[in-house]
């Protein structure tokens, strides 16, 4: 394979990598990661540097948008970046400690829980607005109806919010995984943060986490500009798009794929445990 | 969207917005220039197993300091590096703004996670 062609492929690869990862709060890791290893047979320590790029360009150029509109929660986001920041430190320490093998098991099976009760939340009836709180923190904030209409919401249970974070973002430490798939079922179970405004809020919090790895990774020497400048730009190509569909797009859709991309990692996960 | 909340947002959009901008362009320069100064990376199928070699030099200091000489590679770990930095300013940029509103709280949330990063960088670079 030509370094065009192999540009192209990474390029196109991570065009949908970073439409899927901002239409759902995720990372484009779920994609980009297989891609390069398994496809295109990249030593897979590139491959997680790359990864951590195209979760940064994901967040920042997903979510801008989002952002400017009110639809990504910004008070929200610092509050729960808190945890997920620590919460991943913690992990990073952690690791090498504590045994990863049943660490995935472990992490699948959360995955799984968060999916059921995602659908269960789903096909709930929707429960009487809350009545209005004083909140000590004011994080509530604005989203769409499935008419594209404005509306406020508050946020629920912030305390227990943060600790549901910090445990997603010690797995995301621990086994050096995207943790937005946790953070997004968190949001919107736990807190009651309408599901466009989790993942609007998800896509701007993976960034931040991310930041950190790919700064570390870069500075290692562990960033090969070959692999990561089309990883770059058809992320933040495919996020832009993402951005725009996302509030277009039904609810039930996106929460649909969600819960398939779910379903699939938590069988990655345990499968990877088990073997 | 709460209008005292407005702001912050479209202040903290902007940031990420410029940097994603002024990334993708240092990004596609970088990719410009590379394939033209080889020209041999569009027909080539040996030199591909060459750029991925773990021999291959990418430590950032010496990448950048091709800049002066126009070397591609230099221009794409730049973008790469105004890419990575971006989230954090963001942070930084709307915990300054929370400061200057009133929502301290959110301020020292902002601060604190920045402290984070910082600190992560640190011992991630350190256990290396």
């Amino acid at each position: 394979m030509t370094p065009l062609l192999f540009t192209l492929v990474v390029f196109l690869s991570s065009c949908f990598a970073g439409l899927l990862g901002s239409l759902l709060g995720l990372g484009g890791g779920v994609v980009v990661i297989p891609v390069l290893t398994l496809g295109l047979g990249v030593d897979i320590r590139l491959a997680i540097a790359a990864s951590a790029i195209a979760v940064v360009a994901t967040s920042s150029s997903g979510a801008w948008r989002p952002l400017r509109s009110g639809l990504a929660n910004l008070r929200l986001a610092t509050f729960l970046e808190l945890g997920a920041a620590a919460g991943a430190l913690s992990g990073a320490l952690l690791g090498g400690v504590v045994a990863s093998r049943w660490l995935y098991v472990l992490f699948g099976a959360v995955l799984a829980l968060s999916g059921v009760l995602l659908l269960l939340r789903s096909k709930a009836p929707a429960a009487p607005a809350p009545p209005a709180s004083r909140e000590s923190l004011d994080l509530s904030g604005t989203s769409l109806d499935e008419q594209g209409r404005a509306f406020e919401y508050p946020v629920l249970r912030p305390w227990q919010g943060l600790g549901l974070i910090y445990l997603a973002g010690g797995f995301g430490g621990l086994l050096g995984v995207g943790a937005g798939v946790l953070k997004v079922p968190a949001m919107d179970v736990a807190m009651r943060v309408p599901w466009r405004s989790s993942t609007a809020t998800s896509t701007l919090m993976i960034g931040v986490t991310a930041a950190a790895s790919a700064a570390v990774f870069i500075a290692r020497g562990q960033v090969a500009p070959i692999v990561a400048a089309p990883v770059a730009v058809g992320v933040v190509l495919g996020a832009q798009a993402g951005s725009r569909l996302a509030g277009r797009l039904p609810a039930w859709f996106t929460k649909s794929l969600f819960l398939v991309v779910v379903a699939w990692m938590a069988v990655q996960m345990v499968r990877r445990g088990l073997s | 969207m709460n209008p005292a909340h407005g702001s912050t947002e479209a202040l903290a959009a902007r940031v990420l917005r410029m940097g994603v901008v002024l990334a993708t362009a240092l990004v596609l320069l970088g990719m410009t220039l590379t394939f033209l100064r080889h020209p041999e990376y569009r027909s080539s199928t040996v030199v591909l197993g060459e750029l991925l070699a773990s021999a291959t030099e990418r430590d950032p200091l010496v990448l950048l300091g091709w800049l002066p000489q126009g070397r591609g590679q230099a221009f794409v770990l730049l973008g790469l590096i105004v890419l990575v930095l971006t989230p954090f300013a963001r942070v930084v940029v709307s915990g300054v703004h929370f400061a200057r509103s009133g929502s301290l709280r959110l301020a020292l949330c902002a601060g604190g996670v920045a402290a984070v990063i910082l600190l992560s960088f640190v011992l991630g670079r350190v256990s290396e």
